[in-house]
């Protein structure tokens, strides 16, 4: 089976220089290394929202330069690590996140069970000025969940949770993904939750070259 | 009604500056840090105004179609730098875009007012320039306002544009409605304006016209024609400057860029 994403010779603003790496489909796979090292950045080059500035990235084989970028951004969705919500209801951000995507809304029982899985129980019409940073970022990562994604790149999914959220957040996540076939990707310093979930733990030294 | 014009004396044109010594002492007793820019602007301001009269009285007794034409050239060309000064930063096709959209849609009404409504030649400077003047005044203000509000409003909500774009949305349906916003922006002074026309105000130019001995009905149907012009050519500037300016704001790899490169 193809790698999810594989990068060669990796740079980028001749700042940041990456090993070669594989990331495999249908695992959890946790990002880890320094401050500074370039989690976030591969991130945003994986999935195109940045342009390396030498090498390759290769999505299921292929370089995403061939792809089109919107469907592998579809495909790979990055859940960044500041959530950001349309004024509304939880149920209003789902129906515009869906529309700008050029999808109708979904049914009631299918955003509460996203939300379920991304270990939030609120109600649907619960106005997003009213919610904490963490509850933003789940409700976030549940709209992503929703689209169905191959795989989710989480830049720091769990840093405005508490430890036993986090760990209720990634049992159910993990157990969605393996059920539907999602990939999970996560930059996280958390080492006790990578210890738990990961399936593979990779550490980025994306050192600062000379 | 009385249609002789008191000629201003030098000495009764001199007292309307005693004002602005008003407005010096409001700003210093509420401590407001303008006083230097009050006394530019109005130095500028005075300054070019004596310039254009000068160079309207000299182009009214040689009207030759090289002046009008340079003068209305000045008159584009100014206020397409303005915008661009006040919106530095932006990438060149923008810019093109910008001073294409405001040229085009000037001309363009300039012509039909002057030609259609008035039925006087496009090269007779007594309409062409006071008329483009109004024109592109109101236009330098409305895009430049339109361009301001759409940029900020960019910046402000750059967390939205992030997470739009990382769910895989297109960058056009991502800034659509950034750019209705922007040109809802441009053009309600305008509209406000129109609003409030005849009651609350009496604008400029039917005040001149009025001055000057011109019947209330006439002048009445000059601004009306004048204002209609205004907001049509806003509306298009401002309406090309945005929607085809927008489209330049992102690349073949669907990012986003909101800032010339190295700007």
């Amino acid at each position: 089976m193809e790698p999810l994403f594989s990068i060669r010779g990796l740079r980028y603003l001749d700042i940041l220089a990456y090993p070669d790496l594989d990331i495999q489909q249908g695992q959890t796979t946790f990002l880890q290394g320094e401050s500074g090292a370039g989690k976030s950045t591969l991130l945003k080059l994986l999935n195109a929202t940045l342009n390396p500035s030498a090498g390759q990235v290769f999505y299921l084989g292929q370089d995403i330069l061939t792809l089109d970028t919107l469907a592998l951004r579809r495909e790979a969705i990055l859940v960044a690590q500041d959530a950001w919500l349309f004024p509304g209801s939880i149920r209003d951000n789902f129906t515009h996140y869906r529309a700008y995507r050029g999808e109708g809304p979904l049914d009631d029982r299918l955003l509460r069970d996203s939300l379920h899985t991304c270990a939030l129980d609120l109600p649907l019409e619960t106005d997003s000025k009213v919610l904490s940073g963490g509850e933003r970022q789940r409700v976030f990562l549940a709209i992503c969940l929703a689209f169905s994604p191959r795989a989710l790149l989480m830049d720091e999914p769990t840093s405005a949770l508490d430890e036993a959220t986090a760990h209720t957040l990634f049992t159910r996540l993990t157990s969605c993904a393996r059920e539907r076939g999602i990939s999970l990707v996560a930059v996280s310093h958390d080492k006790a939750l990578a210890s738990h979930f990961a399936q593979r733990v990779i550490t980025i030294t994306g050192r600062v070259s000379a | 009604m009385n249609s002789s014009i008191v000629q201003l004396q030098l000495w009764q044109f001199g007292l309307v500056y005693l004002l602005l010594v008003v407005v010096a002492l409001v700003m210093k007793k509420s401590q407001v840090n303008l006083l230097r820019q009050l006394m530019v602007s109005s130095l500028r301001m005075s300054v070019q105004l004596v310039l254009a009269g000068l160079v309207l009285t000299y182009l009214f007794e040689h009207p030759h179609w090289a002046l009008v034409l340079g003068y209305l050239g000045l008159i584009i060309g100014f206020s397409i730098f303005r915008v661009l000064r006040q919106n530095k930063g932006l990438n060149r096709r923008f810019q093109a875009v910008i001073a294409a959209s405001i040229l085009f849609s000037g001309v363009a009404v300039l012509a039909f007012f002057i030609l259609a409504v008035v039925g006087e030649s496009l090269l007779n400077p007594q309409y062409v320039i006071p008329i483009a003047g109004m024109l592109l005044g109101n236009t330098m203000t409305g895009v430049g306002l339109g361009i301001r509000s759409f940029r900020g409003s960019l910046v402000e909500q750059r967390g939205r544009l992030t997470a739009l774009i990382n769910i895989g949305a297109s960058p056009r349906d991502i800034l659509l409605p950034f750019v209705r916003q922007a040109l809802e922006t441009a053009l309600l002074p305008t509209l406000n304006s129109m609003m409030g026309m005849g009651i609350v105000s009496l604008p400029g130019m039917m005040t001149g016209q009025i001055l000057s001995g011109t019947l209330p009905m006439t002048a009445i149907l000059y601004q009306i024609a004048i204002m209609i012009a205004i907001c049509t050519v806003v509306c298009l500037a401002s309406f090309g400057a945005l929607y085809f300016g927008f489209q330049t704001l992102w690349n073949k790899r669907s990012q986003i860029t909101l800032a010339q490169e190295g700007a």
